[in-house]
This record gives C-alpha cells, sequence and structure tokens, in this order.
C-alpha cells in the first residue's frame, strides 16, 4: 500500500521534472496541427536553428549562475567577439578567418577575466560587476563597430561558414554546433569535478572552503568557460545574419535569461542546470516560431511565453517543498 | 599619541569620503563642465537636466524600494509603459477628451493592480520575484502591443492637458514635471527616512528573518514596496507620454538597466551598502550631469559608455575596498 503510494508520488516528481518538455510538446503538437507545414524537417531545423543562439548563450550563463554569481556581461561578451572578428577582416590586408576567430574569443575571455577580477578579487557583488562591465565594453564595441551595423565586401567567404553552412545539405551548422557545446558542457557539469565544483560552490561557498575546495578558482574559472561559449556565441550569429549589429547581445540578453530562469525547473528543480536551459529555449523557439507560422500578432508571443513562465515556475513552486532559487542581487 | 590621533583623524576622513562620496563626486562633474563650457551652468540647461531626470528618479526611487526588501521587480519598464499607453488608448476615445483627471486616476489605479498582481504571484504563489515580474511583464507588453497595434500612438483628440505635466512651465522656468517629482522626492524622502513604515523596508531588506522574530510581517512590507513602486513607476509613465507626447510599447525597455545603474550606483552614497532612496536621486541627477556634459563638449557616443561603465566600477571597487578594511562586506 505504502509502496504504492510512494511510486506514485514518484511519477509525480518525475512529471514535474520533465513538464517544460511536456509543455514544449503539447504547444508543438498543437501548432502542428494548426499549421501542417509547421511540423516538416525544414522547419524543425529553423526551430532548433533559432534556439541555438539563445541556448549557447545560456548554456554559458548557466555555468556561472550555477556557481551562484551573476553573469550580465554574456551580452556585451558575445557582442565584443562578433565585433573584434568584424573588424579584423574588415580590411582587404588580412583575411585568415580562423585567426580573427582565435582573437575575436580572447577578446572575450579578457572580458570574462575582468569579470572574474572584479568579482573574485575585488569582491563587488556580480550583479553590478557585470552590469557596470557590460556598460564598459559596450564603449569598446561602439569603437569597433562605428555604432552601425557593420558589413564588409573584403570579409572571406568562410566568415558566413559558422552561421549558414550546411551538414549533408539539411542539417545547419548552428545545430551542429549547438549539440557538441551542449554535449561538453553537460560531461563538464554532470561527470568531471569542475562540474561537481562548480555546483557545490553555489551550494554553499563556505562547505566548500571547510573541504578544501578553492572557491575562488572555481568561480573563476566558470567565468572563463562562460565568457568563451558566449563569445563563440557571438561569432556564429553574426556569421549567420552576415552583419555585426552592436546591440546583438543586449537585444538578447533577456530572452537568454528567461531561458536560465525557467531552466530551473527542469530535471532538477530549484537548481540551474544546463539541460533544462536548452529545454527551455527550445520551447521559446517552438513558440515563436509557431505564432509566426500560424499568421498570429506579434502580441500572442509575448503572451504566450509570459503565461508559459507563470504557469510553469508557478506550479513547480506550488508543488516543491523549498521553492525555487531567488535571483538576490544584494548578497 | 600623536600618530593615534592622525589615524582616527584619517579614519574619519576615509569615512566621509565614502559617504558623500557620490555627492562630492556630483558637484565636481558639475564644476567641471561649467568651467569647461560656459553654456552649461545656464537657468535653460539646469532645467532641461532636471526634466530629464525626472524618469529615471521615479522609476529608480521604485525599484530602490523593492530593492531594499531583498526582491528584484522586472517590470518597471513595462509599468510605465502600461500607464502610458493606457492612458494615451483611454484619451483616444470621443467623450474621454474631458474626463483627464478621472483616467488618469484610473491609469495610476490600474498600475496599481499590476503591481498586486506581481506581488501576489510572489508573496502567495511564491514565485521567485524576479521570474514572476519577467512572465507578467511578457504579459503585459503583449498587451500593449495589442492595443497600440505595435506602433506608436499620439491623437488629435487627445486633451491639451496631456502635454501639460510633460511640456510647459511653472513661472515660464521651472518644468512642471520637474515640479511634480520634487514633491514627490520630498516625500519619499521623508517617508523613506523618517517614518517607522519606511524604515521597516529597509529592516525587512536587512534581515527577514529578525524580522518574523520580533512580529514584522515581511509579506506586508513586500506588498507595501511593490505598490509603492508601480505607482511611481505608473507616474513616471504618465510623465513621460506626456513629454513625449505619443505611447509607444517600447518606451520603458531601458527602464530596468538604467533604475539598476543608479540604484546600485546610490548604494555608494549616505548608507555605503544599502540601498537608499536620497543615493538614487543624486546618482541619477550625476549620470544626467554626465550625459548632457558630454553631449555639450560633443563627445563621441562610445565616451560616455566608458566614463558611466568604469565611473559604475570604480565607485563601487571604492566602498568594496574600504568595507572590506572595515572588515564588513557591502549588501
Amino acid at each position: 500500500m505504502q509502496q504504492n503510494a510512494s511510486k506514485k508520488g514518484f511519477s509525480l516528481n518525475e512529471m514535474t521534472k520533465y513538464l517544460l518538455l511536456v509543455v514544449a510538446a503539447v504547444i508543438f503538437v498543437f501548432f502542428s496541427i494548426l499549421q501542417p507545414k509547421f511540423c516538416t524537417v525544414n522547419n524543425i531545423m529553423n526551430i532548433v536553428n533559432s534556439a541555438t543562439i539563445t541556448a549557447l548563450m545560456a548554456i554559458g550563463m548557466t555555468i556561472v549562475m550555477e556557481t551562484g554569481e551573476m553573469n550580465l556581461a554574456v551580452g556585451a561578451e558575445a557582442t565584443i567577439a562578433a565585433a573584434v572578428v568584424g573588424k579584423l577582416l574588415e580590411g582587404p590586408s588580412f583575411n585568415n578567418y580562423f585567426i580573427a576567430v582565435l582573437i575575436g574569443l580572447a577578446a572575450a575571455m579578457l572580458v570574462g577575466a575582468l569579470n572574474a577580477f572584479f568579482v573574485v578579487k575585488v569582491g563587488i557583488p556580480s550583479f553590478i560587476g557585470t552590469i557596470a562591465m557590460t556598460t564598459f565594453v559596450n564603449g569598446f564595441i561602439k569603437i569597433a563597430t562605428g555604432n552601425r551595423y557593420m558589413y564588409s565586401q573584403y570579409w572571406p567567404d568562410s566568415f558566413s561558414f559558422l552561421g549558414q553552412g550546411k551538414v549533408f545539405g539539411i542539417i545547419p551548422m548552428p545545430v551542429i554546433i549547438l549539440v557538441i557545446v551542449a554535449a561538453v558542457t553537460i560531461i563538464i557539469q554532470d561527470c568531471t569535478r569542475l562540474g561537481r565544483y562548480i555546483n557545490s560552490v553555489g551550494v554553499s561557498p563556505a562547505a566548500c572552503k571547510n573541504v578544501g575546495i578553492d572557491a575562488k578558482r572555481t568561480v573563476v574559472l566558470a567565468y572563463l568557460l562562460c565568457s568563451l561559449i558566449t563569445g563563440f556565441c557571438g561569432i556564429v550569429l553574426s556569421s549567420e545574419v552576415k552583419t555585426v549589429s552592436p546591440t546583438l547581445g543586449s537585444d538578447l540578453l533577456m530572452s537568454v535569461f528567461a531561458a536560465v530562469m525557467m531552466g530551473a525547473t527542469f530535471l532538477r528543480p530549484g537548481r540551474y542546470n544546463i539541460q533544462g536551459t536548452i529545454a527551455a529555449s527550445l520551447l521559446l523557439a517552438i513558440i515563436s516560431n509557431g505564432t509566426v507560422s500560424i499568421g498570429a500578432a506579434d502580441f500572442v508571443d509575448d503572451l504566450i511565453q509570459g503565461c508559459i513562465i507563470l504557469l510553469a515556475v508557478g506550479f513547480i513552486s506550488l508543488t516543491h517543498k523549498g521553492g525555487l532559487p531567488s535571483v538576490k542581487f544584494n548578497k | 599619541m600623536a600618530t593615534q590621533k592622525t589615524q582616527a583623524n584619517g579614519r574619519q576622513i576615509s569615512k566621509f569620503v565614502t559617504k558623500y562620496w557620490l555627492g562630492l563626486f556630483t558637484v565636481l562633474v558639475f564644476l567641471f563642465f561649467s568651467i569647461m563650457q560656459p553654456r552649461y551652468c545656464t537657468v535653460s540647461n539646469i532645467m532641461s537636466m532636471l526634466s530629464s531626470t525626472c524618469i529615471l528618479a521615479l522609476v529608480g526611487m521604485g525599484e530602490t524600494l523593492i530593492m531594499c526588501v531583498g526582491e528584484t521587480d522586472y517590470s518597471v519598464g513595462m509599468e510605465l509603459t502600461a500607464a502610458a499607453v493606457v492612458l494615451a488608448k483611454v484619451l483616444d476615445h470621443d467623450g474621454m477628451t474631458n474626463a483627464y483627471i478621472p483616467v488618469l486616476i484610473l491609469t495610476l489605479l490600474i498600475v496599481v493592480g499590476y503591481g498586486i498582481i506581481n506581488v501576489y504571484l510572489h508573496v502567495k504563489i511564491k514565485i521567485p520575484s524576479f521570474v514572476a515580474t519577467l512572465g507578467t511583464s511578457l504579459v503585459a507588453t503583449g498587451i500593449c502591443k495589442w492595443l497600440t497595434n505595435s506602433g506608436s500612438i499620439s491623437s488629435r483628440r487627445w486633451p491639451k492637458c496631456y502635454t501639460f505635466l510633460g511640456q510647459s512651465y511653472v513661472l515660464g522656468v521651472i518644468p512642471v514635471s520637474v515640479v511634480v517629482t520634487v514633491l514627490i522626492i520630498a516625500v519619499m524622502w521623508v517617508y523613506s527616512e523618517r517614518t517607522k513604515s519606511g524604515k521597516l523596508l529597509y529592516a525587512v531588506g536587512s534581515n527577514a528573518t529578525t524580522c518574523e522574530y520580533v512580529g514584522v510581517s515581511v509579506s506586508k512590507q513586500k506588498i507595501k514596496a511593490f505598490l509603492i513602486c508601480a505607482l511611481l513607476c505608473g507616474i513616471a509613465g504618465v510623465i513621460q507620454t506626456s513629454m513625449l507626447n505619443s505611447a509607444t510599447p517600447y518606451m520603458g525597455t531601458d527602464s530596468l538597466m538604467n533604475a539598476l545603474t543608479v540604484l546600485m550606483l546610490g548604494a555608494t552614497f549616505i548608507k555605503p551598502g544599502v540601498y537608499n532612496i536620497p543615493g538614487t536621486i543624486v546618482a541619477s541627477f550625476l549620470l544626467r550631469v554626465i550625459s548632457f556634459g558630454m553631449t555639450m563638449m560633443s563627445a563621441p557616443s562610445f565616451a560616455f559608455d566608458l566614463v558611466q561603465g568604469g565611473l559604475l566600477l570604480f565607485s563601487v571597487s571604492l566602498v568594496t575596498v574600504i568595507h572590506t578594511r572595515q572588515s564588513k562586506s557591502i549588501g
């Protein structure tokens, strides 16, 4: 009898864990019925493709949030990487795409290192530190791009490879990138010592210190890893649209934030996790693609997204003891 | 003996500088620009600086109260937008044009209702405040886009008094918006610094558990903070739509970031490490002093970002370092 009850509770718990994916599936079926064209291979690739950019940036943010810190500079990191790559290749003299990408990533990681410096070394609360860093880096982005959409005829053909290339003529390159990045980061998160340290620092930095985990070093590594991924994400996005917009990252920041927050309801409710972040990005992409394909006005997109965030998070908050982690900006 | 005295003196000076650093800096920057640019220190320029501070200060104060009780309101921008859109839309109907005051009151009530929904989701359903307000602001964005057809609305049917708050002057020099804001600032200043009800907000922010032990209802304080914040943002929205003589669903997109910037800067003033109303007001004026000065000296747009970001990083680092030296942590 008791076993039965516990089994029932277990299955309900399982349901809550995968609520986000269930919602995504329901909405997907819903749009497929309304619009037959929605459920074609081509369109599914489009959806995954558009989820990629949000997901990549959100993965970066998730890693930092797992350590209990914040990183609002992900947008600036993505933009500076794209802007540096665009700027380097602008003239006719230099057109080695590979080296340009490496330098772009280095620029993003420099921002990540500065973030880590201010948060870990100086001790500024991470939320304000990264906001200030965003504004500061924005100045350099404006210098590099001239505060306008940047495009150059001297950009080599390989510039659009990361964003527009297709594998087997059907799977877009960004999807492959997402799969690779997701696999690597999930393995780091779940199967390596670094991932376990990152999560334990997020749960209790004091306990970590007591058992000899270097909390500061872990946070620094998280920031660096985050800036590497987000920088790469910026480069992929600029290659996809073949322009570098000075607001490329800041436009995405809030949907990235939403994805990370919603992700915390998935798999391990109450903890930010990469699997959840990816599921949430997919859900958001399905909604925006679906509303466009059934020809609804653009406000429907916002309404559905808002309602789903409230319902999903509200449901978890009501059913889970202990609730969800609150974002505390004043630690 | 003598060294002890100088040490004590030095400590006092450093304490004084930390406390009033932001105010002193504002005066210094103002003097600097006045010397560099004779047109800067004229009555008309100061007045336009003040009137552009209004929106920032009002939204900043609202967000400050919420950060005081340890929560975050993502929806300040949408509260502002909702007020503007509702006011503009209702006054657009025939027969409503003469009822400016009732419509104004109705608008503010609607925005306060928005605040009630936010706080209900947070306090009763226990969704983390950031996620709850993120969700409601997405829903509100949808509704505002629907009301305005995703565009800007302005109408000839609006009564003349529509632009009274934002565009007319008292005695021909002082903008009405400044008078209104100064009145609200005075009320808020006295409320937050001198009354018991206001001090309870700070108390809840500094330690919620202790407050519960001594019989202060934390959720009641949170409700108060959210309602006042919604009201302030509503007023800001009404003033802004009156200044622009139009309303769009995108009016409040920058509000959150700007509000956070000023309240973080403000946390370095008077009570270092605590978000406070006087600090927020001084900080919002400082930002406008800098941006007006740099525009007048025709500085390139990236310079403003560099200065604002650098200033934020510097001032917060300063406060953090001095605090750690006094073996206290910020916040």
